[in-house]
């Protein structure tokens, strides 16, 4: 694969990031019962282990739900919110307030991720027409640099560069923020292309 | 004024005093240490996988390689062999999604430096490695102390 993405090549993937990531905020607004905002996707074809800086200061504190894409593109799925407003969608769905995350609030994540990657993810299926099943959500709060490494020392073992794209969202409301992140190894980016060139009007 | 080096992903570098070698967001990865405390010379590498991968660019990115690396460009600066002593951090394991504690990439890792230590007679001083917490790390270069930071 060419190590820069042809214009279009970048129109076409951020056109399927968002119909991904639109699909998740309807579901995520459906679930808190507010609008919820998205930006345009951010794109970027990148070392493996240059992804962390993308992301922002390593040593930042978030919570990010994992969800592991399987099928005819593998990749990876995150959801990062920083830490409060991790605590704040949590106990929204909980319905009760603390201040650190326990086991209940993590549940509770788990399942918001598990939502938004099914919306997300059977509506890019559907649109490829590729074949997406999830992996059982993971949860950790940590440093994103050190939760970051984990997800890409997996990948970095057959890949020296990753496609990764993040969607930032905001609830106005709850001021709640986080972000989507899709990251696909070349191969996979390759195949989304080749569909999208299928299924995009030129 | 001491100079404070700051070390990304999949990078290595070495000094001599005075210096401070830093590096952010440890996870899987791992942190080596070597340092030679007569000569007050030191390196750091924060490596991401174990072994070198056939059809990937040789870096130090990879444990044994980043150590392989660093031994020399130490003896460069004025440090003798017999003298190194090996520190390691992180090798944490973030997502029951990666396999498990004794599987995981960075069991793998621990396990690759040490193997590698061992080859080129250094012996390891100091460990905090394992658990499932990221770790930052602060090596004075000037009184041999290393500082590990955790968040949680």
């Amino acid at each position: 694969m060419n190590k820069d993405l042809s214009a279009f090549s970048r129109d076409s993937l951020k056109e399927v990031m968002n119909i991904g990531a639109g699909n998740a905020a309807t579901a995520l607004s459906q679930m808190t019962g507010t609008p919820v905002d998205i930006t345009t996707p951010r794109l970027e074809l990148l070392k493996v282990e240059d992804v962390t800086e993308f992301t922002g200061k390593p040593d930042t504190i978030m919570s990010v739900v994992l969800v592991k894409v399987l099928g005819d593109a593998p990749g990876v799925m995150m959801m990062m919110f920083p830490k409060e407003s991790a605590l704040k969608i949590a106990h929204l769905l909980m319905r009760q307030s603390h201040t650190m995350l326990d086991e209940m609030d993590r549940t509770a994540l788990r399942e918001v991720g598990n939502v938004l990657a099914g919306c997300c993810l059977t509506a890019l299926s559907n649109f490829l027409k590729l074949n997406m099943i999830q992996s059982v959500p993971n949860t950790a709060t940590d440093m994103v640099g050190a939760l970051l490494s984990n997800v890409l020392a997996d990948l970095g073992q057959a890949n020296q560069e990753v496609l990764i794209s993040e969607v930032h969202f905001h609830i106005p409301t709850l001021d709640i923020n986080g972000g989507l992140f899709f990251i696909f190894d070349p191969k996979s980016t390759e195949k989304i292309l080749k569909a999208t060139e299928q299924y995009l009007p030129q | 004024m001491t100079e404070t080096i700051t070390i990304k992903m999949g990078e290595m570098r070495t000094a001599h005093n005075p210096a401070v070698l830093e590096t952010a967001g440890v996870g899987s990865c791992l942190v080596v240490i070597l340092y030679d405390e007569e000569a007050k010379v030191g390196g750091l590498a924060h490596a991401m996988l174990p072994h070198v991968i056939t059809g990937q660019e040789a870096s130090s990115r990879f444990v044994d390689i980043a150590i392989d690396r660093m031994v020399p460009e130490l003896m460069a600066l004025g440090a003798d062999k017999s003298r190194i002593v090996a520190k390691l951090i992180g090798g944490a394991h973030m997502f029951a999604l990666y396999g498990n504690a004794q599987n995981g990439i960075g069991a793998k890792n621990i396990d690759a430096a040490k193997e590698r230590l061992k080859l080129h007679h250094i012996p390891v001083s100091g460990e905090e490695t394992g658990g499932t917490v990221g770790r930052n790390v602060r090596f004075d270069l000037h009184t041999g102390v290393c500082n590990v930071e955790t968040k949680m």
